[in-house]
């Protein structure tokens, strides 16, 4: 028979048991609307997750690598005493008589010192040579990055809003208080004295390809400041207001902070110890009213005159009656400072949160035990490399220590390169020689994990919800058919061929099969967009303070459209349609017609 | 009484087949049918002359009602059916009437014997030959109607012609011919809910002859119908054989019905007893 005729005679089928088809129709279209809905979602959120991690991490392939075991300080005991015996021997070279009292000597202390240092330097730089060798030898990094901390002070534009400015506090309770300096201790700088500094987390610069093409000389550094240090540029608080608000709050900020260049001051470590000296002084001046002492005047950023340093007793000559030291320490270096500018460019949500941040605070910590290494900062090495003026003290340990990243095209690379480092107490063992190796954007790598993991549970919810719903199509179809037996009979009593038969309920079974469908997907497009248009905002939101997403225009969407399941459902939904629809047309035919046409 | 073509019943087969043995409902319709009796009609009717059109030769068909027990519907009958006659089968209920039209319109098929129609044997046709003898040959009219509930008096009449696979063009003149035939014209686009049971059966009638088909087969057209409308239906269904000269079998038990037809067999426990 022609399909048009069978479309004509299945056609009229639909306004037979209209309500009970259409019902079952809605039900079943329901049942695959779920399916639809679950499928859309879950790819929405595993876009979103893939999206999260390429916004937080601008796509990059990124691991940081470091040095493990090795056995640096298994022959700690033999290194010292090697390093006792040299000094030693020079000393009884030039005459003089050593004794158990000659290494407690200041001078003989301090070469000591210098000399584990410069030892510890030579050890890092061989091992951070071993490291880079390593990854060129074991992964096909497209760029290496080597960051050289430096030390950073003084920051001389920014100022702090009264209500976040600590000291100011202390200061009005002190005046409240009678002018009563309650810290009596000019060297008690914590009590006494805070700098306000460049925020440490801040001066983590854009790990981005070209970076030294994207900055010239002369030009601003990029710089990727915290979400705590927006607020405190713009002397507000987010503390106390719902989080709704607290994300309006920072993106507002980011809006109005983006592109905005911060002056820093640098400072060397001399210039900055001097500083120190003269803000004791002129807390002293500004305390002691008895003495006609005036308070110095501190540029924004440059030096101080040494005449008038050494006038108010801040720096001295050296004594030249004082007796020669057993080991002559080395001249300081003179004392320098240079403004430089940074853009801001992005926003990290804090130190901590901050994937691949572990390395950078750890040498960030380890800087800041230093004595007039309050503060400080990271700079590339390349930047750095670039103007002279920032070359890390040649003469400092934590000058010479290089984190190490690198970089890779694609993440099968970097899966395989990550493969290759050490895992768990492996790393921790004296005879490991593999590098220990992080991925840059763990979290994100974690978040992705979960959803893989949510995914394959949904998977087979999904099955569950799909398998209900394809035998509840099958059993409604099933049983509309089976109503149609009597009209089959007078089909065929008027010359339908089986053929003819099978084209017309075929093609009914199949339009419910397809309303439904339609139905569905309609139903579950609508679903995930309320879903998206109620929660997509906050979820952006969460994943932009919690996963330290740098584009702050991210917006999540959860309609994602997964066509394996799709296709599979459409798949399930015909299967099933196709048995509900047989089972019954042979049932009907294998009857005997004259029975069938008795029936009354 | 001579004026009337008696049915070959006698008052104890009347009674036994139509009132099951209530003496007392007969007489009173008997009482009613003598007081409001007019002389029943005597419809003219054409001598068969066409050659033999269906012959049935010692058919017989056995139905298994359960392991054990068999039931034989038509046992061993013979009959041949010229072409454009009417015949009438009556007999009681269960006599085999309906499985014998049964058989002869291809729905069916003999246990033994054989149904030749136009020189066919049908009983061994294979399933698709069979539909397209039910398709071709034979119209079929039943008590029911079965009409398409949801489909216009034209698309019902249609029905077959989808079956045969005529081409759209010539469907339109095939389908006005027998509306025409049926008086159903100002009918064509009324839904079967829309006209009455005789209508209906016109429509069913229509929707049988519209492949021009050589027999029609009718299994009991008028056993929904009240009086008037069944000779209405009968009278058309004899304008059509004297128009069309198709060949008719009617299942009946009404022996008004029966006076219409040409020749009239009775079957009594699947056996044809005249």
């Amino acid at each position: 028979m022609k399909v048009i005729d069978a479309y004509i005679l299945a056609a009229t089928k639909r306004k037979t048991r209209r309500i009970r088809t259409g019902l079952v129709v809605v039900v079943s279209s329901l049942l695959f609307a779920i399916l639809f809905f679950g499928a859309f979602v879950a790819k929405g959120v595993l876009d979103a997750s893939s999206q999260v991690k390429d916004v937080g991490f601008n796509g990059r392939n990124l691991v940081s690598i470091s040095a493990t075991g090795g056995g640096a300080s298994e022959d700690f005991k033999a290194e010292t005493d090697k390093i006792h015996a040299d000094m030693d021997a020079e000393l009884r070279a030039k005459g003089v008589k050593v004794t158990d009292d000659t290494r407690q000597d200041a001078s003989y202390t301090s070469e000591f010192a210098r000399r584990m240092q410069a030892q510890s330097v030579q050890q890092a730089s061989a091992a951070q040579q071993q490291l880079t060798d390593s990854v060129t030898h074991l992964g096909k990094p497209t760029a290496m990055y080597h960051f050289a901390p430096m030390s950073l002070a003084g920051d001389a534009v920014y100022q702090p809003s009264p209500q976040a400015d600590p000291y100011a506090d202390k200061l009005k309770q002190e005046q409240e208080a009678g002018g009563v300096a309650p810290h009596t201790d000019p060297s008690d700088q914590l009590g006494g004295f805070q700098f306000y500094n460049v925020e440490q987390a801040m001066l983590r610069t854009q790990l981005q390809p070209g970076q030294n093409g994207a900055w010239k000389p002369g030009e601003p550094y990029p710089l990727f400041i915290s979400y705590a240090y927006l607020e405190k540029l713009s002397g507000r608080s987010f503390a106390k207001v719902d989080a709704a608000a607290h994300n309006k709050g920072y993106r507002d900020l980011m809006k109005q902070y983006a592109g905005k260049t911060l002056n820093y001051c640098y400072r060397n470590a001399v210039a900055q110890q001097q500083l120190q000296q003269v803000e004791i002084y002129n807390y002293k001046a500004a305390h002691d009213t008895d003495k006609a002492t005036n308070p110095v005047d501190v540029p924004l950023c440059g030096g101080f005159d040494q005449a008038l340093l050494k006038k108010i007793g801040v720096i001295s000559d050296p004594d030249p009656n004082a007796p020669k030291p057993l080991f002559a320490a080395p001249a300081s270096p003179a004392p320098h400072t240079q403004e430089i500018a940074f853009k801001i460019v992005g926003y990290v949500p804090s130190q901590s949160q901050y994937s691949g941040g572990d390395i950078v605070s750890r040498v960030v910590t380890d800087v800041n035990q230093l004595p007039g290494n309050s503060e400080m900062g990271i700079i590339p090495s390349e930047v750095v490399a670039q103007d002279s003026v920032l070359q890390p003290e040649p003469d400092s340990f934590y000058g010479q220590f290089y984190a190490l990243f690198a970089d890779f095209a694609t993440r099968a690379e970097e899966k395989a390169f990550i493969a290759q480092g050490c895992t768990g107490n492996e790393c921790g063992s004296p005879k490991n020689t593999k590098p220990y190796v992080m991925p840059f954007g763990s979290i994100s790598f974690a978040l992705e994990k979960i959803f893989h993991r949510a995914s394959q549970f949904l998977f087979i919810g999904v099955v569950g919800i799909m398998a209900v719903a394809a035998l509840l199509i099958m059993f409604t179809i099933s049983k509309v058919i089976a109503d149609s037996t009597k009209e089959i009979a007078v089909f065929r009593s008027l010359g339908a061929r089986r053929r003819d038969i099978a084209e017309i309920y075929y093609l009914y079974g199949l339009m419910l099969a397809i309303a439904g469908l339609v139905l569905a997907l309609v139903l579950a497009i609508i679903g995930a967009e309320v879903v998206t248009s109620m929660y997509a905002t906050s979820i952006s939101n969460s994943f932009v303070q919690t996963v330290g997403a740098y584009n702050t225009g991210m917006h999540v969407h959860l309609l994602g459209v997964r066509w394996l399941w799709i296709g599979g459902a459409i798949a399930a939904l015909l299967i099933s349609a196709f048995i509900g629809i047989t089972i019954p047309i042979i049932a009907s035919l294998r009857r005997k017609l004259i029975t069938i046409l008795r029936e009354e | 009484m001579q004026n009337e073509k008696l049915p070959t019943q006698t008052i104890e087969t009347i009674l036994a087949d139509n009132y099951q043995g209530d003496t007392a409902a007969f007489l009173r319709d008997l009482d009613m049918y003598v007081r409001t009796r007019k002389p029943m009609p005597v419809h003219k009717t054409s001598v068969p002359t066409g050659p033999v059109l269906i012959d049935l030769k010692n058919v017989t068909r056995t139905y298994k009602l359960n392991r054990k027990n068999t039931v034989t519907a038509v046992n061993n009958a013979s009959l041949s059916v010229h072409e454009g006659e009417i015949v009438a089968l009556t007999g009681p209920s269960g006599s085999g009437k309906s499985t014998l039209m049964h058989l002869i319109a291809g729905l069916d098929r003999p246990s033994a014997g054989d149904v030749v129609v136009d020189g066919r044997s049908i009983g061994h046709l294979h399933e698709g030959a069979l539909a397209t003898y039910r398709n071709q040959m034979v119209g079929i009219v039943f008590q029911f109607f079965y009409l398409q509930p949801f489909l216009k008096v034209n698309r019902n009449i249609e029905v077959p012609l989808m079956f045969a696979r005529t081409k759209r063009k010539t469907r339109l003149p095939a389908i006005q011919k027998v509306v025409d035939a049926v008086s159903l014209g100002d009918r064509a686009a009324f839904l079967p809910k829309e006209l009455s049971g005789g209508q209906m059966q016109r429509v069913a009638i229509a929707r049988a002859l519209v492949n021009k088909p050589k027999i029609l087969l009718a299994d009991e057209p008028t056993g929904n119908l009240d009086s008037k409308n069944s000779d209405a239906i009968m009278s058309l269904l004899q304008g059509i054989r004297e128009t069309l000269g198709t060949t008719m079998i009617i299942v009946t038990h009404d022996p008004r019905v029966a006076a219409w037809a040409d020749r009239v067999i009775r079957l009594e426990d699947g056996k044809v007893i005249a």
